[in-house]
């Protein structure tokens, strides 16, 4: 539902983030690290975008830039339209209704000391109303949306287990009808048998409140299940871009090749390949030259240790990354 | 057939808390045959990590206690050997690697120093030649340019090279049996894959037999022969690891096997993820009778007030469950 003009809900172009290590005294300027090295990408309202890759390729660095907790380097984050960057820091905060975020340790983003009803009252308290039976009203329906009951009210997070506590911040991102949530690795720290339990909350709240998600994660599984389009990360820059169709069934960077190929699979009669990469990601403080894969890559050629590839459409919606396929 | 590599009868281990003892292993019992990869299951709590550290007394005793049980090891029980007996044992005849390699490595001594030590301890090598042999390790293990990385502190390695360092150290005694607690759950997919791929190579070569624990049932379907699926301190199913995982018995099984998303799975429908309701239970909060049965889609009655005993379903299959297989 493109309710405000038609506009994509979000448009990220050239986003850039770069961290520049505080050189001491008469000591040589270190090369920047490039968390996020120029990503653009657009989110339909409606849509979910799952975000992947392994640790360090700035998959969660790029979700807090555009959310603005983090200042960007350079780029434009358009949210309806407004460019999130231009936006004076009052402005942001009113913006900050409409999108949330849910993050990864549910123990550490809550905090410990308040009771689970004041962690749900503080949204409304910051955006809404100050009064307080309304506000305790909402926060006890936020519970009940969430599967949890008026019992954890009054109850301290350490009280709760790990998937009770991912509900309350599941409930305080919703709290003011986001029409964004960033989830950076929402069930990653949970057992197998909650993951499950938060993948379908997700699922049924984006039915009921029209919720668009940016879904951060490294688990293949979760994200093809869970996800309507796909963009597969490594060092900071976009190799693939596509349906989660094209994604799983065709893919055509050999890095979400690799990628694919290395879960673990629980049926029976899945043709695997042994391990094709070798080697580790490389170290981000000293960049390569050429195509940040090319040092892991099984097909790579002259080319790709001189130019960096363009992300590039090679079937309608697909967009690839690499010289041997453009 | 020959004799199980090790042998756990009836184990139980508790610990001393300010809210009263607690038991983490209920009176386990199962063996380790040899050159066999066994899969230790479950989620938190539920007594995995425990069981494994038990073998090898690394729990501080107190507060942990093992109260009963047996571990049988190359004909001598475990649980009645001194200290030094058990110094003798860990690290040359039974290794263990844990999850995180960064905590896990001592940050302030170099690869090479940490890798002798174990040499030093049960060999008769002198430095140099420890030294040496740690470079031939780390090479088979995969490590590029061994005899620098032993100059190298645990934190210039990333993660994936830390746990190949681990394994190196494991193995530096040719031990019978490997332990590995969640070896590849702090690592990335590419990493794991590497990782899994080398465990494998290592035991076609050594013929060792690995205890592997992980909660991943992907990585279980990789590498185990057999598995043990544990709930609240018990085990509530054993069988070898295609079969279970193909055709589970168990009413926990079955929902942790529905609850992973299977690849492919879009291509089909995307209906709901079956999930398992309720949460895994705290150890001072164990319900009564049979422990899942307050999540259990099919109790009885019966299941509340009456524990139901490990028995066999078919050929090297067990469960522990009222019902009749099958008849889920």
């Amino acid at each position: 539902m493109n309710t405000e003009n038609g506009l994509p809900l979000l448009e990220v172009r050239d986003l850039k983030k770069h961290f520049v290590k505080q050189n001491k005294f008469l000591e040589e300027q270190a090369p920047p690290v490039r968390a996020v090295d120029g990503i653009s990408f657009t989110l339909q309202a409606g849509e979910t975008l799952g975000l992947v890759g392994e640790s360090g390729c700035g998959k969660s660095t790029a979700a807090r830039t555009l959310l603005r907790l983090i200042e960007p380097t350079s780029g434009q984050v358009n949210f309806f339209g407004t460019n999130l960057f231009d936006l004076k820091e009052t402005e942001m905060r009113s913006l900050r209704k409409k999108m949330q975020i849910i993050f990864q340790d549910p123990y550490s983003s809550v905090n410990p000391a308040r009771r689970v009803g004041n962690i749900l009252q503080e949204p409304f308290e910051i955006h809404g109303t100050q009064n307080k039976k309304e506000n305790e009203e909402k926060a006890i329906q936020l519970l009940e949306d969430v599967g949890l009951t008026s019992g954890h009210f009054n109850q301290y997070p350490h009280e709760l287990s790990g998937g009770q506590l991912q509900r309350v911040g599941i409930a305080r991102a919703i709290a003011l009808n986001p029409k964004l949530v960033v989830a950076d690795e929402p069930v990653s720290a949970l057992d197998v048998s909650i993951q499950a339990q938060i993948i379908n909350l997700l699922l049924d709240l984006k039915e009921k409140q029209d919720i668009s998600y940016l879904f951060i994660s490294h688990d293949m599984r979760v994200v093809e299940y869970f996800c309507d389009r796909v963009a597969v990360m490594y060092l900071g820059k976009i190799v693939e871009l596509a349906d989660s169709k094209q994604i799983y069934n065709s893919p055509q960077h050999p890095y979400t090749m690799a990628l694919l190929n290395a879960i673990p699979s629980v049926e029976s009669g899945r043709i695997k390949q042994k391990a094709s990469i070798k080697g580790d990601i490389p170290d981000p403080t000293h960049p390569q030259r050429g195509c940040a894969f090319h040092s892991r890559c099984p097909i790579k050629e002259k080319q790709c240790e001189e130019e960096i590839p363009a992300l590039k459409e090679i079937a309608p919606g697909h967009h690839v990354a690499c010289f041997l396929k453009h | 057939m020959s004799p199980p590599e090790l042998d756990i009868q009836n184990l139980k281990v508790s610990f001393a808390t300010p809210k009263g003892k607690l038991t983490a292993v209920n009176g386990s019992s199962f063996h380790l045959n040899q050159g066999e990869t066994l899969a230790l299951v479950g989620e938190s709590g539920c007594g995995k990590t425990v069981s494994a550290l038990s073998i090898l007394r690394l729990l501080p005793e107190p507060p942990a206690e093992i109260s009963s049980g047996k571990i049988l090891f190359a004909g001598q029980n475990l649980l009645s050997l001194k200290a030094k007996a058990l110094q003798d044992l860990r690290g040359r005849s039974i290794s263990m690697i844990f999850q995180d390699p960064m905590t896990s490595l001592n940050p302030v001594l170099t690869i090479g120093e940490q890798m002798a030590e174990t040499l030093l301890r049960h060999t008769t090598m002198n430095r140099q030649e420890a030294l040496q042999k740690s470079a031939n390790l780390l090479s088979r293990v995969e490590l590029p340019s061994p005899k620098e990385k032993l100059k190298h502190y645990p934190h210039q390695l990333s993660g994936g090279m830390r746990q190949r360092v681990m394994i190196a150290m494991a193995l530096a005694c040719s031990p019978k049996v490997l332990i590995a607690d969640e070896p590849t759950t702090a690592l990335d997919v590419l990493i794991q894959a590497q990782i899994l791929e080398l465990l494998e190579n290592l035991k076609k070569e050594t013929g060792m037999s690995i205890i592997i624990i992980t909660h991943d049932l992907g990585v279980v379907a990789e590498i185990a022969q057999r598995v043990l699926v544990m709930y609240a301190g018990e085990i509530v199913e054993s069988g070898p690891a295609r079969a279970l995982l193909d055709n589970p018995l168990h009413p926990y099984t079955k929902g942790l096997i529905a609850s992973v998303p299977k690849l492919g799975a879009l291509n089909k429908s995307r209906a709901r993820l079956e999930e398992i309701p309720g949460n895994v239970p705290s150890l001072d909060q164990r319900p009564s009778g049979c422990a899942f049965h307050p999540r259990c889609a099919w109790a009885i009655e019966k299941c509340t007030t009456q524990k139901p005993q490990l028995r066999d379903a078919e050929a090297h299959r067990q469960w522990s469950c009222h019902l009749e297989p099958g008849s889920l």
